[in-house]
Formats: structure tokens, C-alpha cells, sequence
């Protein structure tokens, strides 16, 4: 039909940025709005974090006495190096990784079936939503969980310790079920007919249209896991087998760093209270924020089957 | 038909679909209903060599220090207030931080604003409660400076409660939007750029379609979200409240929330048993509202409820 | 920045004291002079059980709480220890340390049964309501056979001021009688303002607002501690001796004199204790307190640079104060307002200690290994100070000196004693000299009650609502901040009736407790 030929040429030309669109005036302002908004919002969210990375950055004294600066009055590397130079940041961050990767793997490998699973219409879909959601409102209590873990499931100083009990979080399960809602009901339908087992529509069908939706799960399970400190402070000991998280509260809890990190060099002859607890969120972030764009990948490609499928 | 049979009868349908829960439902129960024996300290005067089990039975003797205080009920409203705000403020932002963000042409712009949304989930609330000072104080503190500057007097935040739930939330919608709006964002992602299509056809211009096609399609999204909130709204974010108020007495008539206070109760004089019988409220008290919340979202619209 | 206390501040003020960076330490002993001298406790002279040669090799488990050293350093000094007992007790030494901010890690511990052979508790923290929950071991027919120098290195008043119900449930860990306040100054401003070092608070007031005056960017007095001013001036005052029960802190249950009557402030205000809220709420009136008192956690702490006067316990100014102020071009001093012409009453309560679990197995061998750690001044040293040589050398029979900071200092997690304790070099001699002091009952009035305990058994939910209505209420008053009139009106209120019902409980064990010593 030529006249829906010229619009679509059309659209697809101004997607390619080829033509401007027609544009009215209210829209323009609508857009500049939005954009406003988003750079506001994006400052707020940086500007506490530059202070940050700009304190971490300071020699101790200036920090005393100027607190945090946007642009600092001397620049300094000894918070860092006073952080790096004892041997329990590296034993730290190799904690960190390992449980970080193990835990998100092992963690969607549990959750993502699961809700899907409570997505599909079957009797026990029901039961098990509510019981997924009874134990996110009624927690188990620390004293239970405390014996658990330690005495009947013995992990006590173990990394399984930290990776177990987070194998499933109920907030993700439902925020994947209402995804998995979505998925049209064709689709499951035309490939049960070409005769796939349910195993196959979750693995062939679902996933892969879903993979937005798994890969923010994906991210937030590895945050969560990174970011944890309770689970260290609750079960490990050793500080061999000190996360990263549990690291920095040390740190910060600390009147003298100097105790945890174990590190006598007379070169550190005063102790960066103030800087060490800077330097080391800026140290837990950089790893997360240079993951992250690997897993936008998955926001893009999403965006593209959509386009594909029309 | 008994249970038992319901089960095996749906077991032998769809036995591949129990196949991929069996993980999930073992997780659950070990992790999730084994510990809740522990609850029964509540109930208890716990002594470690009779175990949980032996312990002598008190019965509602344990809950007697929280709902015995003349504060109990004003705590329980502060934060019930709080979580409110927090949640629609949260939710909200996430919302529209995706919409916006989505309208947003330019790639590596987009990309970069993502990241940058997510900044706040790591500062944890021990570095904020150091910016906030920096901000707040009677001394030095920026927004005092500026007031001054422009002819306004200071004020002294730290000693006045009536800011604080606006503070408290605008710290809360700084810390969890950005979190949020990825949430929305995958959502976003997968309507069918067709929708926009034919609207732009029929002539609808960009806010039209956000209006008409976007919103409408994110609803089953934020009720989850709201869901999933709701049967948390008894339990008060102890992390951020404690990290900002503090032992800062002057400020506890609007930031005091259930667990800030059984922690200072608890602090110098308790017992797990008490600690027990606080969590168990907070949690009975959680169930009841998401069982209520529930049955009114099914009213509306069976699909969207949780179960 | 740092709003949070943490439990290290707080710990300070209680007195289990640590100054940080290079360790410090009181000097020894609350001795008392005189012919009750050291080898007083119950039934010194033991028959010890000699420990069999060659025993099998077991895993002592030691919880403490605090800022816990690296794996390699402590592991260097266990080492060491291990090494010196390994044809003897034959032990391995496991530490954990549950950090000041999550010290409910201790509690947990023992809640959960978990297999525990010494554990840190305190007044302070949890040991009334573990006594109470029966989690710990009678130690007194136990101390005499297993750990005779134990007993032998801590002074009887000690003992006996240190029991709880009668018994000793835990080994006290301290050295002195009661705890040292001072006035931390910036030397170079009070020069500059030309006034004389403040003998008095009517003095001290007048450096405050000439400090006021001329450097009003400065926070003229600051006190991290809840911003408890008031209690940095009663716990000072040697006239009527004002404290609260248990604690020289100020509290609503208070105490003054010597009388063993337990008062209600909201019934039986001191005319002396409501003068000083009056005065020091007059001073956050006139800017000298800073209104985030309640808040600012470490924020105007000399260091910064921002405050004139710190208030602070112990005595000598603290070595990063002193380094980081001279680094700023300042110097600092300090000042206490103890009289020594006047006795103080006190109750030698001690504020740390060491008990042992009853789910232990190895109860036994645990107070062995604490006999030998108080058996003599090497083994001593080792466990305070660290290796010598490498983190530690000796200054002379009472002193030592750092080498190496890397080790820090904790001896009141385990085996805190007078006999033993060295000072650290860098504290001066006048301070040494006030701790020595201190150390000396008989510079001080021991109070009636001393070695009560009481059992808050009847009045454990009153406690915990008065617990959350303190940090509420009291502390508002106490550092001047509130409104003192409609404040403590409002305190009233809430708190009276609960008061009450504690202050009869308490007056009624201490006049069972004063019966049964008869008088």
C-alpha cells in the first residue's frame, strides 16, 4: 500500500536521523524538559559521588579541616596507597569476585525457573507465590538463621556461607513473574505444537525473550552479592575470607585503619581516617561501574528483536 | 480431592515444570521456613542450655516492653508515614526517570545517565550521613552558607524534626530512583515499538504516546512494585535512619520508626526474646496488610495480584 | 562527617580506654597502700592441680569485641604465646572480634549456643542480663584451683566491688578506682585571648566566651559523648559525688553523697544537678555548644581544628590530638577539675571483663591459659604490648615505649591488670602522675552499695522504655540543647511513672543488700 510505504520510509528515515521529524513546538519544549530533568537528576546522582572520589583524592589534614570540596585544595594518592599496601585488599577482592560470580550464576540459575514456573497457570502456582512472599514479609529471625547456617548447615567461615543465602530473593521472583506475564501466549502455544516440553518453551521460548528482564536481575543479584557485608559479619572469621563490603566496615568502624590492614611501613606514619573510609567506596564501586555496561548490552538487544519482530 | 492427590496429579502433568521449581522450593524451605522455629523465642524466656524448644513459655510477656511504652503507637504511625512516602515517592521516580530516560535519542547519553542513576545504591548510608552533615550543620554547612548569602537566616536542622520526613525522603528518592527506574526501563524496553508506530500514524505526538501507550502498559510493573513494598511497610529502613538521625533525641517525634526504637531498648537492657517478639509484630503485621492490599488489587483486576 | 558513634567512643567514655594510634594505657593499679597488699583474693594460697605433661592439643575460641588486628600480626603474637605453651597447656589460640558498631555479634554468640570458651562482657554492655539468662560459669571455687595468679595480680577490693549476686561471674578487667575526666585546651588560643589556665568552671566559662568572641568560627566546647555536658561537670565534682547508679554518668536515678538512698530526679531534683542543666543550657543559649551536639560524632574534635575546648575522660592529651593540632601550628594542654583534697565516692566498678561460657568444653584449660597469661610479666607483655623487640621495648620497669603500632591494644578484652600494667611513654609525667592517683583507694570514699548487683528481673520492660525515652529526652537536657523547662516536663510525663516503679525495686535491693553487710 503506497501511502503506508511513504510513512514507513518515513519513520525509518527519521530513525536514522536522516530527516527531522515534524516537531511541534509544545513537543520541543516537552523535550527539552525531559532532558532537564534527566541531566538534573543525573548531577544529583553524581555530585555526592564526585565529592567522593575528589575527598578520596585529599590529604587527610585538608579533609579535617575543609570537609568535602568539589575541586580539592591538594591532591593526594596516600589514602590508596595506605589501603593497597596491606596484603588484605587483595585476599578481599578476590572474595568478592568469586562469590559475586558464583552467587549470581547459582542465583538465577534458581530464581529464574522458579518464577517462571509461578508464571504459568498451574495449581501450584498459587501456593507457591504466597509461600515465596510469607518469607519476605516474616523473616526467619537471626537468632534461627544464626544456628542454622553456623551449627546444622556448618558453613561457619566458609564462602558458601556467603553465597547460600541469597540463592533466592522473593522481590525478584515476582518482579521476573510479572515480566514472564507478559510473554504472549501464542508464542508458548505455537512451539508447545511443535512439540517442546515445558523445559524447552523456558529454555528456547521465554529466556531468550525475556533476556532484559534476566540480565537487571542478573545485575542486582551481583550487586546485592558485592555490596553485602551482613552475611561476612554474621559467619566469617578469618580474614582470609573477608569480602570486600566487610572490609571497608572494618575500616570505617576502626579508629586506627592501621590495626586491619596490617601495615606498619614507617612510610604511613599518620593514619587517613577520614580518606581510607572514601577511598574504599570508591574501590567497591569501580568494578560495578565498569561491568555495567556489559549488561546494557542486553537493554540494546532487547530493543532490536522488538524492531526485528515488526 | 486431597492435597496429596491435587499434587501428584499435577506432578504427573506437568512434571517438568516441577523439575525447574525444585530448586526454588528447596531454597525456601531451608533458608526461608526452617529459621522461623526461631520466632518462637518471642514467646519465650529463652535460656540457651534448654534450647528453643525447652525454654520456659511466657506467652505475650516478651512484647510488653514495646506496647507497654506510650510511644508504641506513635512509632508504629511514624513508620508506617515514612515507608508511604518512601515507596510512592521511590516508585514514582523510577517511573518517570525511565519514561525520560527512554525519550532520550542519544545513545551514549543514555548509557552514561544509566550508570550514573546507579551511583547512589553504593554510597552507603555511613559516607551520606557525612555529606548530609556537610550540608546540614549549624557551622559550616552549605545550605545554611546559601541561605545567608541571599539574606535568610540559617537554620538549625539538626535540632528541628519537622524537616525531617521531607529530608528523609529526598534522600530516599536519591538513593533508590535510579535503582528503580532500571526496573522500568526493561520493562519499557519491550513494548512493541509497533504501538508507537501506528500512534505516530494516527498523528499522536510524543507526550500523547507516553500518556496513552507507555504509562498505561507500566501499571502491572508498579503494581508490583507496590505489592512487594507493601508487606514491608511496618519495618523502617534502620540502615538509613540510624545512619542519619542517629542518637539525635531532638529529632525522634517524626524519624522514630519501630526498629530504631526496640534497637535503643534493646541496646543497653534486652534480650533476643524481645528482639524476637518486635520482628514477629512487624511481620504479623506485614502479612495482614498484603493479604488485605491483595484481595483489593484481585477486586480491580485478578491478573495484576501477587497470588 | 561520621555522625554514627561508634561503640570505640563510646567504650572510651566507659572507660575501658583506648586512645588511639600508638596504644596508651593507665598506669597500674587501683592499689590500695598499705598492708592489704596483693595476694588478697579468696583463698590465694592454692592447692594447684599440677597440669599433666603432656596434654592433648585443643582450640581455645575467644570472643571479643573491637578493632580487630590482621590476621598476620596477631597471628605473629599467638604464635608466640603458642609456642611458649605448646609443652605445657598445649593450646591454639582462635580471636574473633566482632566490631564496635555490631557488638550484638556477642550476644548472638551466646544466644546460639555456639561453642564459646571465653567471651568479653560488660556492665555496660549485656553481662547483667547474661548472668541473668545463666549463660556464664561461677568462677570462685574455680579461680583458686585453676588460675591462682589471676587472683593474685588484682587487688581484694577488686574482687569484692566486682561480683555480681554475690559471685564472680567474670574476671574484672581494669586497673583503676575511678575514671579520669579532663579538659582538653588549644594552648595557643587561650594565650592568645590572654587568660590563665581555668582552675574552675566559673574560669573555664570565661574563656569560652572570650573564645567566642574573638574566634567565632571555632566551636568554643565540644563533647562527642551524646553531648553529655553535664555529666562531664558532675562526674568532676568531688563535693557531692552526683552518679547515677551504677555509672559516674548522670542518669534520672541518681545518687549523691554517700547514703545508699536512690533518688528520682523528676520527684527529688538536686538543687546542684539542676544548676548545672541551667548553666549549661545557658551555654548553648550563648553559642557555646554547638546545636548538632547531638550529632556530630567526631565532626569538631580538636583535630579539626574547629573546637577550643574537648571535653574528654583519662588523662594527657591524646597523641593524634596533639600531633594533628601541632601539625595546624596550635598547641594543646589539658586540665582536670578532680580535687585532690576531697574524696570522691566510687563503687571500683570495673568496666570490662572476661567470663566463661558454660557451653565451653574446655573450661578448665581456658582459665589455665589465663593463669599463665597472669603468671608473669613476660607473658603479660606479650599478650599487651606484642612481641618485644618488634612491636614493643621496655622503658624502664613501668613504662614502654612503640615500635610498631601494628599491634593494638586490648589487654581489657582479656587481661587487664594493676600488677602488670605498663604506661605508655608518650602520655608525660603529670598525667601519669593523676593516674597514679586514681589508682590508689584510698584517695577515694568507697560507696555503701559497693558490690551490689541488681536484678532488673521485675523491671525489664520499664528499663527498655526508659532506655529509648533517655536518648529522647535526657540527652536533650543534658547537652543544653532542648528547651530545659518544657523538655523535662515533657520527660515527666512519660517517664515518671516508669521511674518510679525502678527506683522502688532499686531502694528496695540496696536496703536488703545494706542489711545483709549490716549497715
Amino acid at each position: 500500500m503506497p501511502v503506508l510505504d511513504t510513512v514507513n520510509t518515513k519513520i525509518r528515515m527519521q530513525r536514522a536521523g536522516r530527516i527531522k521529524a515534524d516537531v511541534t513546538l509544545g513537543e520541543r519544549a516537552f523535550l527539552y524538559s525531559i532532558y532537564a530533568s534527566v541531566i538534573a537528576f543525573a548531577l544529583f546522582c553524581l555530585i555526592p559521588f564526585w565529592l567522593v572520589v575528589a575527598g578520596s583524592f585529599t590529604p587527610e589534614a585538608n579533609l579535617r579541616l575543609d570537609g568535602f570540596r568539589l575541586i580539592p585544595r591538594a591532591f593526594s594518592t596516600y589514602s590508596y596507597e595506605y589501603v593497597i599496601h596491606g596484603n588484605q585488599i587483595g585476599n578481599s577482592y578476590l572474595v568478592s569476585f568469586s562469590v559475586t560470580i558464583v552467587g549470581t550464576l547459582l542465583a538465577l540459575a534458581v530464581t529464574v525457573p522458579f518464577a517462571y514456573v509461578l508464571s504459568r497457570k498451574v495449581w501450584i502456582s498459587r501456593p507457591l507465590s504466597f509461600l515465596s512472599y510469607f518469607t519476605m514479609v516474616v523473616g526467619g529471625g537471626l537468632v534461627g538463621f544464626y544456628i542454622l547456617v553456623s551449627k546444622w548447615l556448618g558453613l561457619k567461615d566458609t564462602k558458601w556461607a556467603l553465597i547460600l543465602p541469597y540463592l533466592l530473593d522473593p522481590f525478584f521472583v515476582f518482579v521476573l513473574l510479572a515480566y514472564f506475564r507478559t510473554v504472549p501466549e501464542e508464542m508458548i502455544e505455537a512451539a508447545v505444537i511443535d512439540g517442546a516440553n515445558d523445559l524447552i518453551v523456558f529454555w528456547r521460548v521465554v529466556c531468550p525473550l525475556s533476556a532484559p528482564i534476566i540480565a537487571t536481575i542478573g545485575l542486582f543479584y551481583a550487586l546485592r552479592y558485592w555490596n553485602d557485608w551482613w552475611l561476612a559479619l554474621l559467619f566469617i572469621d578469618s580474614s582470609a575470607n573477608h569480602p570486600l563490603q566487610y572490609m571497608l566496615k572494618q575500616l570505617q568502624a576502626t579508629t586506627d585503619a592501621r590495626f586491619y590492614i596490617g601495615n606498619p611501613s614507617p612510610r604511613f606514619s599518620t593514619v587517613p581516617n577520614y580518606g581510607v573510609r572514601l577511598a574504599t567506596v570508591v574501590m567497591t564501586i569501580g568494578p560495578i561501574i565498569l561491568a555495567y555496561p556489559f549488561v546494557q548490552r542486553y537493554f540494546v538487544r532487547g530493543i532490536t528483536l522488538g524492531a526485528l519482530k515488526g | 480431592m486431597t492435597v496429596v492427590q491435587r499434587v501428584r496429579r499435577d506432578l504427573a502433568k506437568n512434571r517438568y515444570l516441577y523439575l525447574l521449581a525444585l530448586p526454588g522450593v528447596a531454597f525456601l524451605i531451608v533458608f526461608g521456613y526452617v529459621p522461623m522455629f526461631g520466632h518462637l523465642i518471642a514467646f519465650e524466656k529463652f535460656r540457651v542450655a534448654d534450647g528453643i524448644f525447652g525454654s520456659e513459655w511466657v506467652w505475650f510477656k516478651n512484647f510488653k516492653f514495646f506496647f507497654g511504652s506510650q510511644d508504641w503507637l506513635r512509632i508504629t504511625l511514624n513508620t508506617l508515614w515514612l515507608n508511604l512516602l518512601f515507596m510512592a515517592s521511590s516508585i514514582l521516580a523510577g517511573l518517570l526517570l525511565a519514561v525520560f530516560l527512554n525519550e532520550v535519542r542519544h545513545q551514549l547519553f543514555k548509557r552514561v545517565c544509566q550508570s550514573l542513576f546507579l551511583l547512589p545504591y553504593f554510597v552507603s548510608w555511613l559516607v551520606a550521613s557525612m555529606m548530609v552533615w556537610a550540608l546540614l550543620n549549624s557551622t559550616d554547612g552549605l545550605v545554611n552558607r546559601t541561605l545567608q548569602s541571599i539574606g535568610l537566616s540559617g537554620i538549625d536542622w539538626y535540632i528541628e524534626p519537622r524537616y525531617w520526613r521531607a529530608i528523609l525522603t529526598f534522600l530516599n528518592v536519591w538513593k533508590w530512583g535510579g535503582y528503580t527506574s532500571i526496573i522500568y526501563l526493561a520493562a519499557i524496553i519491550s513494548i512493541e515499538g509497533e504501538f508507537f508506530e501506528s500512534a505516530r500514524v494516527d498523528g499522536a505526538n510524543r507526550f500523547q504516546q507516553i500518556w496513552h501507550i507507555t504509562l498505561p502498559l507500566l501499571i502491572p510493573t508498579t503494581l508490583i512494585l507496590v505489592l512487594l513494598s507493601v508487606g514491608r511497610v511496618f519495618y523502617g529502613d534502620f540502615a538509613m535512619v540510624y545512619g542519619l538521625v542517629g542518637d539525635n533525641g531532638m529529632l525522634f517525634p517524626t524519624t522514630d520508626v519501630i526498629d530504631t526504637y526496640a534497637f535503643r531498648a534493646l541496646r543497653r537492657v534486652g534480650n533476643f526474646s524481645q528482639a524476637a517478639a518486635v520482628s514477629l509484630y512487624q511481620g504479623v503485621m506485614g502479612i495482614v496488610t498484603i493479604i488485605v492490599v491483595n484481595k483489593l488489587v484481585k477486586t480491580i483486576d485478578p491478573e495484576k495480584s501477587l497470588f | 562527617m561520621g555522625t554514627k558513634l561508634s561503640r570505640r567512643q563510646m567504650l572510651q567514655l566507659m572507660g575501658s580506654t583506648v586512645v588511639a594510634a600508638a596504644g596508651s594505657s593507665l598506669l597500674a593499679a587501683c592499689k590500695p597502700a598499705g598492708p592489704t597488699a596483693t595476694t588478697e583474693g579468696p583463698t590465694a594460697q592454692s592447692t594447684i592441680e599440677p597440669s599433666p605433661a603432656a596434654l592433648e592439643q585443643v582450640t581455645l575460641k575467644l570472643a571479643f569485641a573491637g578493632d580487630a588486628p590482621s590476621s598476620e600480626v596477631l597471628g605473629e603474637v599467638l604464635a608466640e604465646a603458642e609456642a611458649r605453651l605448646a609443652d605445657t597447656l598445649n593450646v591454639k589460640l582462635d580471636i574473633s572480634f566482632a566490631p564496635w558498631s555490631d557488638m550484638s555479634k556477642l550476644d548472638l554468640i551466646l544466644q546460639s549456643g555456639e561453642d564459646i570458651d571465653l567471651i568479653f562482657d560488660a556492665p555496660w554492655w549485656h553481662i547483667h542480663q547474661n548472668i541473668a539468662q545463666d549463660f556464664y560459669v561461677v568462677l570462685d571455687d574455680l579461680l583458686p584451683v585453676y588460675a591462682p595468679h589471676v587472683l593474685e595480680v588484682r587487688p581484694q577490693i577488686m574482687w569484692d566491688a566486682n561480683k555480681f549476686n554475690g559471685k564472680v561471674y567474670g574476671i574484672p578487667l581494669g586497673v583503676f578506682c575511678y575514671q579520669g575526666r579532663q579538659s582538653i585546651i588549644r594552648k595557643d588560643i587561650r594565650e592568645a585571648l590572654g587568660l590563665p589556665k581555668p582552675t574552675n568552671w566559673d574560669e573555664m566559662e570565661a574563656l569560652l566566651k572570650a573564645a567566642k568572641e574573638e574566634y567565632p568560627d571555632m566551636i568554643p566546647i565540644n563533647y562527642f559523648y551524646f553531648g553529655d555536658y553535664a555529666s562531664h561537670l558532675t562526674t568532676q565534682d568531688f563535693d557531692t559525688s552526683p552518679r547515677s547508679t551504677t555509672m559516674p554518668d548522670l542518669d534520672v536515678l541518681y545518687m549523691e553523697g554517700n547514703d545508699g538512698v536512690v533518688r528520682n530526679m523528676f520527684e527529688d531534683m538536686s538543687e546542684r544537678i539542676w544548676s548545672i542543666f541551667q548553666r549549661v543550657h545557658a551555654w548553648f543559649e550563648a553559642g557555646y555548644i554547638p546545636s548538632d551536639v547531638l550529632t556530630n560524632g567526631q565532626n569538631y574534635m580538636m583535630n579539626s581544628g574547629k573546637t577550643v575546648v574537648d571535653c574528654q575522660t583519662e588523662f594527657g592529651v591524646p597523641v593524634t590530638h596533639r600531633k594533628d593540632v601541632e601539625a595546624m601550628g596550635g598547641e594543646t594542654e589539658w586540665v582536670t577539675f578532680f580535687d585532690r583534697s576531697k574524696k570522691r565516692v566510687t563503687n571500683f566498678l570495673q568496666y570490662n571483663f572476661i567470663c566463661v561460657p558454660k557451653v565451653s568444653k574446655n573450661q578448665e584449660r581456658s582459665l589455665r591459659f589465663l593463669d599463665w597469661a597472669n603468671a608473669s610479666k613476660e607473658n603479660y607483655d606479650l599478650l599487651a604490648y606484642g612481641i618485644p623487640g618488634k612491636h614493643w621495648e621496655p622503658a624502664g620497669d613501668d613504662m614502654y615505649r612503640v615500635l610498631d603500632a601494628s599491634y593494638p591494644w586490648f589487654p581489657y578484652m582479656w587481661v587487664w591488670n594493676p600488677t602488670y600494667e605498663r604506661t605508655n611513654e608518650e602520655f608525660g609525667a603529670e598525667a601519669a602522675d593523676w593516674n597514679k592517683w586514681t589508682m590508689d583507694a584510698n584517695n577515694f570514699e568507697a560507696d555503701k552499695i559497693t558490690g551490689h548487683t541488681f536484678n532488673n528481673d521485675a523491671v525489664v520492660d520499664q528499663m527498655a522504655q526508659l532506655g529509648a525515652l533517655k536518648t529522647q529526652y535526657y540527652y536533650p537536657t543534658s547537652s543544653g540543647t532542648a528547651d530545659l523547662e518544657t523538655n523535662w516536663q515533657e520527660y515527666k510525663e512519660k517517664a515518671n511513672d516508669l521511674v518510679k516503679v525502678v527506683q522502688e525495686e532499686y531502694q528496695r535491693q540496696v536496703d536488703e543488700f545494706l542489711a545483709s553487710k549490716g549497715g
